[in-house]
């Protein structure tokens, strides 16, 4: 995939290549909204990742010209300001997701690989992997081809881990993404260890080629076998 | 004390005293002088009188005089009694007068006098109260021209003073209900007073000030926590790129996730902190039905497996329900910091009991034996005892999230409880 990084800081556009990079995307950057316009006007691009707040002008001016030109390109904003209100300009103006800083890179990977699915899928919303497919928005989830019933944190972990296959999370990402606002004050993780333990006895009992493997003193990750 | 009151109190008094005194004055010298009038002619008609006397002419019973008749009779006296009375001798007293069948005041003059060696003395009387009557009137008028001139004093005062002040109270009364970032309103044309057109100068400047000060500290509390983000996110990217890429070992690892948990804590510190201040800001304007019963329960899923350890009993007594109308991030905001804090400050083994009455959400809660300072616990980094997890802004949110709506919010700390509650309107 080819990807366009536009963002003003120097080291987060140098990491977000990187890590989309390390992806195997073919990634461009722009550090202004200027050159920005310029390369997305020359090449086509299958996703731009767009920080609203750039040094000579406005992100979403950015967006209104990128959607005039009729590109295919879908649209990630990146963005500080996380109220409700900017989320809906953006969204409203034709971007496909909304990503606010500071995010993990395991999130924007994640974000690219939607945005990707969404293209390729045609309104089709499953997100496969090994033998293992699941529905997002219906919450439904087949390994093998045999539906399987999970609770509503099981499945919320592993969609969160088959967005980021290959990519160690820490315990705090995966609370923070599952458990939401209410983690901020938790002494320890032991309450993921719980939920971990029955999503891999029911990941193993239907015979799932892939695992969620512990990488001491940090976190998860999801593996195929 | 209103200044038209202030003034027309001080007017009056110092009038009726002013008033009262000149009354007094003017009586006691008035009087003197027609006592002296009456008495002169007292005199001169006792002359003429002992002068037919000593003559030998016949007397007549009574003389008219200035003020109606002169009475008068002729006795003798013994030569000590003259010897002792030899000054003219003047008195007034109360008389019974025939003629208006009624005590009057009389003047009177005793004159002792010879004749042929024999002492004699005349007493002559006379009404004064033709003169008394003038005397009286003139007093009364006095004193309705002091009481009209007060009365006309009061309206004039307080016409003046109602028709420069409204200006004034206007003032006052946008000075009160202003919030802070209200654009500050065109000086009043209608204020003539020199001094009240300086108060409003002064005012509509220092609000001018405050509002600029206001605003540009909103910018900067916005922008700061916007740009501190993006270090975060290098930060932070930084270390989980270094995890996917590198071996380490466990320890390394251990240490990464702690650091990653901090960035994450600063992250969450810097979200709260935009939230205060978009809250201080009014910027939350959605409205919404919010069933807080249903709020209750989801938050309390949550939290419940994550604090599973603490094994901690909740109850819920939800039978009543209680709804608000807010802003759905905000009423999820009010009741997760409230909740949050009830397990945070928990002990182990603890309990939480939730009531839901009356419009109002009662949530008390186990932990330290001794009450929090019931003010200093809604301020911004009030932290007690050594939970370093606590950002110590949560119980601040909830107090901004109050106060936006008008909601009271209470602390007790009963049966060994700490009981927050939320009384929604």
């Amino acid at each position: 995939m080819k990807i366009l990084v536009i963002e003003d800081d120097n080291s987060l556009r140098e990491l977000m290549h990187k890590a989309l990079t390390d992806d195997n995307h073919v990634v461009e950057t722009a550090a202004n909204a200027k050159t920005a316009m310029m390369k997305a006007e020359v090449y086509d691009y299958d996703c731009i990742l767009l920080d609203i707040m750039l040094p000579d002008g406005n992100g979403l001016d950015v967006l209104r010209q990128l959607k005039a030109t009729r590109k295919e390109a879908g649209v990630i904003i990146v963005s500080a300001k996380d109220s409700i209100d900017d989320k809906v300009a953006g969204l409203d103006l034709g971007a496909d997701d909304y990503l606010t800083k500071p995010f993990h890179i395991a999130e924007l990977s994640a974000r690219v690989k939607s945005v990707f699915r969404r293209k390729q899928q045609h309104g089709e919303h499953f997100i496969e992997l090994g033998n293992v497919r699941m529905w997002p928005e219906t919450r439904q989830v087949t390994i093998n081809g045999q539906p399987v019933e999970l609770l509503k944190k099981e499945f919320d972990i592993l969609h969160f881990f088959m967005t980021r296959p290959d990519r160690a999370v820490s315990k705090g990402t995966l609370a923070e993404a599952v458990w939401g606002d209410y983690i901020d004050q938790a002494d320890n993780y032991d309450f993921i260890y719980a939920q971990m333990k029955n999503l891999r006895k029911r990941l193993a009992e239907a015979q799932a080629d892939i695992e969620i493997k512990t990488v001491h003193g940090y976190g998860y990750k999801l593996e195929r076998q | 004390m209103k200044l038209s009151r202030r003034i027309i109190l001080s007017v009056s008094i110092a009038l009726v005293a002013l008033f009262a005194l000149w009354a007094l004055v003017f009586y006691q010298s008035s009087k003197r002088r027609i006592y002296s009038r009456i008495d002169k002619v007292l005199v001169e008609q006792s002359d003429k009188i002992i002068g037919r006397f000593v003559d030998n002419d016949s007397l007549p019973n009574s003389i008219s005089g200035m003020s109606g008749t002169v009475e008068f009779f002729i006795e003798k006296v013994s030569p000590e009694y003259a010897q002792n009375h030899q000054n003219l001798f003047f008195q007034t007293h109360e008389d019974y007068i025939d003629a208006i069948q009624d005590e009057e005041t009389v003047r009177e003059l005793n004159r002792v006098f010879e004749k042929q060696g024999i002492d004699y003395e005349i007493v002559l009387t006379t009404q004064v109260f033709a003169w008394n009557d003038t005397l009286d009137f003139a007093v009364f008028s006095i004193f309705t021209l002091a009481f009209a001139l007060l009365l006309a004093i009061i309206l004039i005062v307080s016409i003046i003073i109602l028709n420069n002040m409204k200006p004034v109270y206007r003032l006052t009364e946008w000075l009160r209900n202003r919030k802070a970032l209200d654009a500050i309103p065109e000086p009043d044309k209608r204020i003539k007073i020199q001094e009240f057109k300086e108060i409003e100068t002064a005012v509509l400047e220092a609000s001018e000030k405050s509002r600029q000060v206001y605003e540009e500290q909103k910018r900067f509390i916005g922008n700061a926590s916007h740009e501190i983000q993006t270090p975060i996110a290098v930060c932070r990217n930084r270390l989980e790129l270094l995890v996917d890429e590198t071996q380490l070992d466990e320890h390394q690892l251990c240490e990464i996730e702690k650091t990653l948990d901090t960035l994450g804590y600063i992250s969450r510190l810097n979200k709260s902190l935009l939230l205060l201040s978009k809250i201080d800001n009014h910027q939350f304007k959605e409205e919404a039905e919010t069933s807080i019963n249903q709020l209750v329960n989801q938050t309390l899923e949550s939290l419940s497996e994550i604090y599973g350890t603490m094994q901690i009993r909740v109850s819920v007594d939800d039978r009543q329900s209680v709804t608000a109308t807010m802003d759905p991030t905000l009423a999820s905001s009010l009741v997760g910091n409230l909740l949050k804090n009830a397990f945070v400050h928990n002990k182990q083994g603890g309990s939480i009991d939730i009531i839901l009455k009356d419009n109002a959400l009662h949530i008390g809660n186990s932990g330290t034996e001794e009450p929090l300072d019931a003010a200093a616990a809604f301020q911004t980094f009030y932290k007690k005892g050594e939970n370093t997890h606590s950002s110590g802004l949560g119980l601040a949110i909830v107090k901004a999230i109050c106060n936006e709506y008008g909601y009271k919010i209470e602390y007790q700390f009963s049966e060994n409880q700490h009981v927050f509650s939320v009384m929604f309107k």
